[in-house]
């Protein structure tokens, strides 16, 4: 890697790449001026040359940062520059053991990967990226391009934006413009513009993305613009945008919208949430200023997150004390829906994540569909028959003409010699027929025989080297599944009923049934987790009786070959 | 109580549906029409086949395309859904095997099908959604009629319903290509299916984070076509 140098003229050695963009590529800090204590920093630099306006622009932000600038985004500490003293990058900080907001506001993947991100943790993250818009905004600058990949979120809920060069940035009595933007955050007033690149950003437009980042934050990733649009023909969600078809709004039906179905709507929200969303997505919060600002949806949400509570049946369930119910429980018991799964204690004090287990579980390659038994042609040369069969069978053909003639001959003389001759005759044909049956019986033994073999052969291969036995688990392993995410509904119903039944309940039949509860789910834990080893157990098992069968199949149809030709020289 | 229990057995839930609430990012389908037929066999179809799991890789590096770009894949000849539409996360390469001839025309208008199909699923669960990619990849030319999948395909462009891009692999005949495809069809570089999918990868990418513009601007074709 070649030298750069910060501003103070120390030479900077970068490590490992931490992300790549259109731009330029970022990377770790390995050192600064030999001091390698530099875990909280990155460095970004750029793919093609800087630009004069570029270099002004960041060192600008370089000197107009500030702590909270420092601290709740990834704000431009020094530029860098290559041996020629040309600034290639600059310097900022980490955002370190974080992940893009993106990450936890969609459910599937926040369940999968950050499975103790429950609700409150959802509106903290809210309120946090509220505070951090404000920071910018209060020093004059405006973000510009909102987008998913802008908030890096770490463990604590505490966020941190980043790609900070894009921001419309104000200084030395100027603005340095942002040029981008992603339609599906920017506001009605901007949709129409073709290009963003002469554009005085307000930070009230950002208070649009802000808002529509809350939006999906607070309400499982949906974005407010997104429903069922109930006109006709197609309509994109830059047109819904423009049109102010919120469709959650007061407004949705005259607007020929509605929230998509099974989606979890703004009244599990305080009415002041619920009256900010109102106001940033209708035509009024377009006017100049008419959106809430970050600041106050920072005092929002700050009364907002005192006000929540654990529910009593599940407490990863959190939400608005003032709702008379769970809404987590209600989209559970009555779509199917969970959005916050429960951590539960395994026996290994470890915790059972369902949504993990099954993802390995699924990662277990099915075998490969076994087609048709399929063996080489066999040449077959029928066996001879006995020599007794073959000489009774000239014998035969002799006796056959000779009893014919002599038939004929006692017929028309009546000679009881000739008489006497026919019968003993007839009685040698008699003995070659039973001679040659003996032998077909014999061959149509061995031939049935032959084709039994075979295809109780043939079953057990479409049994046991197919993916049959493998499905056969899979779908038991579904089986069980279902039986586990049944399981806490079922038991919230039976202590309802406990509950309901008896005035004065006592306390150790509610132990009782927990136990009993405990232990059915440790029961079908146990059975999931040993899944994805019996389903390689069944490939392994069934890849080895593969070769082994082919062999005695491929014998079996040989045999079976073989007595198909031995019928036919009878 | 009980009144709730009925409504649970009335209200049908389908798995789309369950699905689109825990991923109701915007989608962005990628639909790959695969010429399959017999003189694919040998080095191109192995290729291809490796194609899509780089396909699938690169997308993997891209955890918000993962999410919304959706993909599905039909096979030709016999027509054949290989896989219906699914998030990236959920797509896993198949292994796809030669046979038959190349009914083109078919393919191109169970592709259109397909795809209008899906787009219901969106609006019906209000998901948003991107100008659906119908990419497809032939080294023949058809052996059925593709004059009405060409005119499918010109209105299709024309109302915006999809892009339609065509890639023809050594053999193909790129003067029917053209008439069948508005865009003009790409021809690949000996059988460099790997960079044609990292390219279309790294388009979709851009597709599903577009800028404002009519224009979107898409990584050159240059790794992977001849030009
Ligand atoms: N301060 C940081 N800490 C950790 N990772 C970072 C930081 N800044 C950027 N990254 C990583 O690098 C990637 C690219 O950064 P950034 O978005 O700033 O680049 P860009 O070239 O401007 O991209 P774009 O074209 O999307 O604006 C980010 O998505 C992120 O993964
Ligand atoms: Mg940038």
């Amino acid at each position: 890697m070649k030298t750069l140098l910060d501003d103070a003229g120390l030479p900077v050695r970068l490590g490992s790449t931490l992300g790549s963009g259109g731009e330029g590529r970022v990377y770790t800090v390995a050192s600064v001026g030999g001091d390698s204590n530099t875990a909280d920093l990155a460095a970004k630099i750029y793919h093609s040359p800087v630009s004069p306006d570029r270099r002004k622009k960041l060192q600008c932000m370089v000197s107009g940062q500030s702590d909270p600038l420092q601290k709740l985004t990834a704000w431009p500490i020094s530029t860098l520059s290559d041996q020629n003293g040309s600034v290639c990058g600059f310097l900022m900080h980490k955002a370190a053991e974080a992940f893009p907001v993106h990450h936890i506001y969609s459910p599937a993947q926040r369940k999968r990967e950050h499975p103790e991100v429950n609700w409150d943790f959802l509106v903290n993250t809210a309120r946090n990226t509220a505070a951090a818009f404000h920071a910018i905004h209060a020093h004059g600058h405006v973000i510009g391009d909102v987008n998913p990949n802008l908030v890096f979120v770490s463990r604590d809920s505490r966020v941190r934006l980043i790609d900070c060069d894009s921001f419309q940035i104000f200084g030395k009595g100027k603005y340095f413009l942002c040029e981008v933007g992603v339609p599906h955050f920017t506001p009605p007033e901007l949709q129409e513009k073709s290009s963003f690149s002469n554009i005085i950003r307000q930070a009230n437009h950002d208070n649009f993305g802000l808002a529509v980042l809350i939006f999906h934050l607070l309400l499982m990733g949906r974005h407010p613009f997104a429903g069922v649009y109930t006109g006709s023909g197609d309509l994109v969600l830059e047109k819904a945008i423009l049109d102010f078809r919120y469709a959650y709004g007061r407004n949705a039906r005259q607007k020929q919208t509605k929230p998509p179905p099974n989606s979890v709507e703004p009244s599990i929200l305080s009415q002041t949430i619920r009256l900010y969303f109102e106001q940033a997505f209708s035509a009024a919060g377009a006017e100049p200023d008419g959106r809430p600002t970050a600041q106050d949806w920072v005092s929002e949400l700050d009364a907002f997150r005192t006000q929540l509570r654990a529910c009593d049946d599940n407490p990863n369930h959190h939400f608005f004390a003032s709702l008379p119910h769970c809404p987590w429980c209600f989209q559970e018991q009555h779509l199917d829906i969970s959005y916050f799964i429960p951590l539960i204690s395994d026996h290994n004090g470890g915790s059972f994540n369902l949504i993990r287990v099954w993802a390995r579980i699924e990662a277990v390659p099915p075998p490969k569909s076994v087609n048709e038994f399929t063996y080489p042609p066999f040449s077959i040369t029928p066996a001879a028959l006995p020599p007794e069969a073959q000489f009774q069978k000239i014998m035969g053909v002799l006796t056959k003409v000779m009893a014919a003639f002599l038939a004929f001959g006692s017929l028309i003389t009546l000679n009881p010699m000739f008489i006497l001759t026919a019968i003993a005759a007839s009685a040698g044909l008699l003995a070659h027929r039973t001679d040659t049956n003996k032998e077909r019986r014999k061959r149509e033994h061995r031939l049935n025989a032959a084709r039994k073999a075979f295809s109780t052969l043939h079953a057990q291969w479409k049994r046991e080297v197919g993916d049959g036995r493998f499905e056969e688990k899979l779908r038991e392993l579904e089986r069980i599944k279902a039986d586990l995410e049944a399981l806490s509904r079922q038991y919230a119903r039976e202590k309802d009923l406990l509950q309901s039944h008896s005035n004065h309940m006592d306390p150790r039949d509610l132990d009782r049934l927990k136990q009993n509860f405990a232990q059915k789910q440790q029961q079908l834990q146990n059975d999931l987790l040993a899944g994805p080893d019996q389903l390689k157990n069944i490939i392994q098992a069934s890849q080895a009786q593969r070769r082994s069968l082919s062999t005695s199949l491929e014998k079996a149809a040989l045999n079976v070959a073989q007595a198909e030709a031995d019928m036919t020289v009878l | 109580m009980e009144k709730s229990e009925e409504e649970v057995d009335i209200e049908q839930i389908s798995f789309g549906a369950e699905s689109f609430a825990e991923n109701p990012e915007p989608r962005c389908p990628c639909l790959l029409l695969l010429d399959t037929s017999a003189s694919m066999s040998g080095d191109p179809i192995n290729e291809l086949n490796s194609g899509l799991t780089a396909f699938k890789e690169e997308l993997a590096t891209d955890s918000l395309a993962m999410k919304r770009v959706e993909v599905a894949i039909i096979t030709f000849g016999p027509v054949e859904v290989k896989k219906t539409f699914h998030a990236a996360s959920e797509f896993t390469p198949p292994h796809l095997s030669t046979t038959g001839n190349t009914p083109m025309g078919q393919a191109i208008l169970e592709g259109i099908d397909l795809v209008g199909e899906r787009k219901g699923e969106y609006r019906s669960n209000g998901i948003a959604f991107y100008r659906p990619w119908i990419f497809m990849i032939t080294d023949g030319s058809p052996t059925d009629a593709w004059q009405s999948a060409a005119a499918a395909i010109k209105e299709g462009e024309k109302s915006k319903a999809f892009a339609f891009f065509a890639v023809g692999v050594k053999g193909a005949d790129m003067e029917t290509l053209g008439k069948i495809s508005v865009r003009e069809p790409l021809k690949l570089q000996g059988l460099k299916f790997r960079e044609l999918f990292l390219w279309l990868s790294n388009s979709m990418k851009s597709v599903s984070r577009s800028v404002p513009g009519e224009v979107l601007a898409l990584p050159p074709p240059s790794g992977w076509a001849e030009l």
